[in-house]
């Protein structure tokens, strides 16, 4: 066999079906139930990330992460099957919705977390940093460019994040001030700092 | 004195797209005047067709793609190339019959034009129809080096509106590196059909695959992309390319049904009503449509196994510029689209194709691609050490094909319209002319006629995945 098999994804896929079952709604509500596994491959055929943003942390359209926080089954529904312009009617069946639905509704992975963009991806001097939450986003939201050097780490100094255009995602610019592998280190409230580690390609 | 026609850099706008848009109608040209004088210089560009994305490519005129060249059938074509991309650089003219020193391809046909340098390649574009031109050194296709050229045919169907559309996708870089390494894991995505496919995990890799990061039509990614906007009642000409140099496209405009004449803009022997185009690598596809109610609708590119929503433009009716648009499911159960056994009529297995003499034949097995392989092969060997085709003018010539790997790969030969006559056992009832066509995997057979009748000269017969060709699927047919 010529291939390299990767079991990242599959394990991806696996966890979405997971959580799905943790999401899923009680029996009779509409568009409840649906199969996230079905969803996800809707999702990978319609592209919908493109719009949405990776890991549906938003783009051109809104962010979906933490949607079911947001939104019943029943009204995610509606915009995917009576969608405003630009967004395209795919004609989606109910059940389909419905797979759609459990899909997106596992997105958070349950755990109600902040989701942590950067944008691009893979910065040479300077990304923005963009927080979504599945609420209103506290008023302390504060990032940090970090760089590990042996044992001890270099920090940029904490900025505050700024309200965006989307009522669910702060924003901040950070800036890299050497190549190499960087954490991006989000912080709030009393918790614990999230990383997120980043390689600039300086 | 002749008079010259200035034509190149009025398509080009700022940011690098360019807007879908109808051609200008051909009262607004100088028709009389026997050359059309065209500037291309290629330099750099940060290409940004998305947020989020900014590659850095090559651009003719500071556009990707390029500028849209349209010229009348019979006048002569005078491009002025200037390259300032850093590195050599030529123009193929692709599908175009024409001098061989006209060919634009480095160390075969010319010296390469180096950095800073310029050339001028000076030709009757023949034969008419959707074709295209692109660089041929190295990958600089995939980095932007491209663009569509119309030659008016005179003897076409009037349309009221002929929309040029240029289906490419930005890459990622680090992917590129890998692909050409042969050590990619961007995630392979291929034509329907192939059994092996089938039986692959979603996570398996093959090495090769280069990863995109944003989908253009025209370079603008949906729903930047400028709408296309046409009336009741017309009847619209759509100019299709797939200048991914990778990926196949199918294409799909939603609750509508594409007639379909021309195939790398060559005449069908009759038109084929579709839902769905399959568009390979490099391939033309010239489809009318026609619009009788009231609407807005996707045209969309989709990629297949697994079938994805890649790129798409609106096209609506006036007054619906902010109606939701209507897409198409991104699958092709029960969907009828181009093939060409259905554009050739195939026939049962058995039948082969009726025909005169045959002067030259030639067989190649296309093979290679092996996990970080670094190399694609015909008949085991890899260019420049592939075996040639040699013919004497007025030869008529055979070339089959044998695809023992497991990706479609889009053959193409220079400064020929070939006759595909078999695929798969089928013989076809008529002849499809081309200049690139998908060769199916894992066993697919296709056979090639075509007349020695070209300039002399080398003309190479090449894969057009770009990986492929640099990897070594390359050969090339010599005249004595």
């Amino acid at each position: 066999m010529r291939y390299l098999r990767l079991f990242a994804g599959l394990l991806a896929v696996a966890a979405a079906v997971a959580l799905s079952v943790v999401h899923a709604r009680a029996a009779g509500e509409p568009f409840a139930g649906g199969d996230a596994a079905q969803g996800a491959k809707l999702v990978q055929a319609s592209g919908c990330e493109g719009c949405h943003g990776a890991g549906f942390t938003g783009g051109i359209g809104p962010a979906l992460v933490g949607i079911e926080k947001r939104l019943t089954a029943a009204q995610v529904a509606d915009k995917i099957q009576h969608p405003k312009a630009p967004m395209p009617n795919f004609g989606f069946t109910d059940a389909q919705a419905a797979d759609l639905v459990a899909y997106l509704s596992g997105l958070d992975g349950g755990t109600g977390k902040p989701v942590v963009k950067i944008v691009p991806a893979e910065p040479t001097d300077q990304a923005t940093v963009l927080v979504t939450f599945s609420g209103t986003p506290p008023s302390d939201v504060q990032v940090e460019a970090v760089m590990r050097m042996g044992a001890r780490e270099h920090g940029t100094g904490w900025v505050p994040l700024q309200k965006t255009d989307d009522p669910h995602v702060v924003a901040a610019k950070v800036r890299f001030t050497m190549g190499g592998p960087w954490i991006v280190r989000v912080r709030y409230g009393k918790g614990a700092a999230m990383d997120v580690p980043v390689t600039v390609d300086g | 004195m002749r008079r010259g026609t200035f034509i190149a850099g009025g398509f080009a706008l700022a940011g690098g797209a360019m807007v879908v848009q109808a051609l200008p109608p051909l009262a607004a040209r100088a028709a009389a005047s026997d050359v059309v004088d065209v500037s291309l210089t290629a330099t750099p560009l940060t290409f940004a067709p998305f947020p989020g994305i900014s590659f850095q490519g090559l651009a003719y005129n500071g556009s990707i793609p390029g500028p849209l060249l349209r010229i009348r059938y019979g006048q002569r074509l005078r491009a002025r190339y200037v390259n300032r991309t850093g590195e050599p650089s030529t123009i193929h003219w692709h599908g175009m019959i024409l001098p061989n020193a006209m060919d634009g391809v480095p160390d075969v046909t010319q010296v390469p034009v180096a950095d800073s340098g310029a050339f001028v390649y000076e030709y009757t574009p023949d034969p008419p129809g959707t074709r295209w031109y692109h660089s041929h050194a190295g990958h600089q296709t995939l980095l932007g080096l491209f663009g569509m050229i119309v030659v008016e045919d005179p003897r076409d169907e009037r349309a009221d509106q002929d929309i040029a559309l240029v289906f490419h996708d930005v890459p990622k870089p680090a992917s590129v590196e890998a692909a050409l390494a042969g050590t990619s894991t961007a995630p392979m995505v291929d034509p329907l059909g192939s059994p092996e496919l089938l039986a692959m995990s979603p996570d398996d890799r093959m090495g090769d695959e280069i990863a995109y990061a944003a989908h253009c039509i025209n370079g603008a990614s949906y729903p930047k992309a400028s709408p296309i906007v046409v009336q009741v009642g017309q009847r619209v000409r759509l100019r299709i390319l797939n200048a991914n140099v990778t990926q196949t496209r199918y294409v799909r405009l939603a609750g509508h049904v594409l007639r379909v004449t021309h195939a790398d803009g060559n005449p069908l022997a009759q038109p084929v009503n579709v839902e769905a185009l399959r568009v390979g690598v490099a391939e033309r596809y010239d489809a009318w449509v026609e619009f009788t109610k009231p609407g807005a609708w996707l045209l969309q590119g989709l990629s297949a196994d697994p079938m994805a929503f890649e790129q798409a433009v609106v096209v609506h009716t006036p007054g619906m510029e902010h109606a939701t648009p209507q897409g198409s499911p991104s699958a092709l159960e029960g969907v009828r689209y181009f093939t060409y056994e259905l554009a050739g009529l195939a026939q049962a297995v058995g039948a082969w194709p009726a025909g005169g003499r045959i002067d030259v034949s030639r067989s190649y097995v296309l093979g290679g691609g092996q996990w970080a392989s670094d190399r694609w092969t015909m008949n085991g060997s890899a260019w420049p050490n592939t075996e040639k085709i040699a013919v004497r003018r007025g030869d008529r010539v055979e070339v089959r094909f044998t695809n023992k790997t497991d990706m479609h790969h889009p053959m193409h030969l220079h400064g020929h319209v070939f006759e595909i006559v078999e695929i798969n056992g089928h013989a076809l009832r008529h002849p499809l002319f081309k200049d690139t066509s998908l060769v199916d995997p894992n066993g697919g057979t296709m056979t090639w006629r075509f007349s020695a009748t070209s300039p002399a000269g080398r003309w190479l017969l090449h894969c057009h995945n770009d990986i492929h060709m640099m990897d070594g699927m390359m050969t090339e047919v010599d005249y004595a």
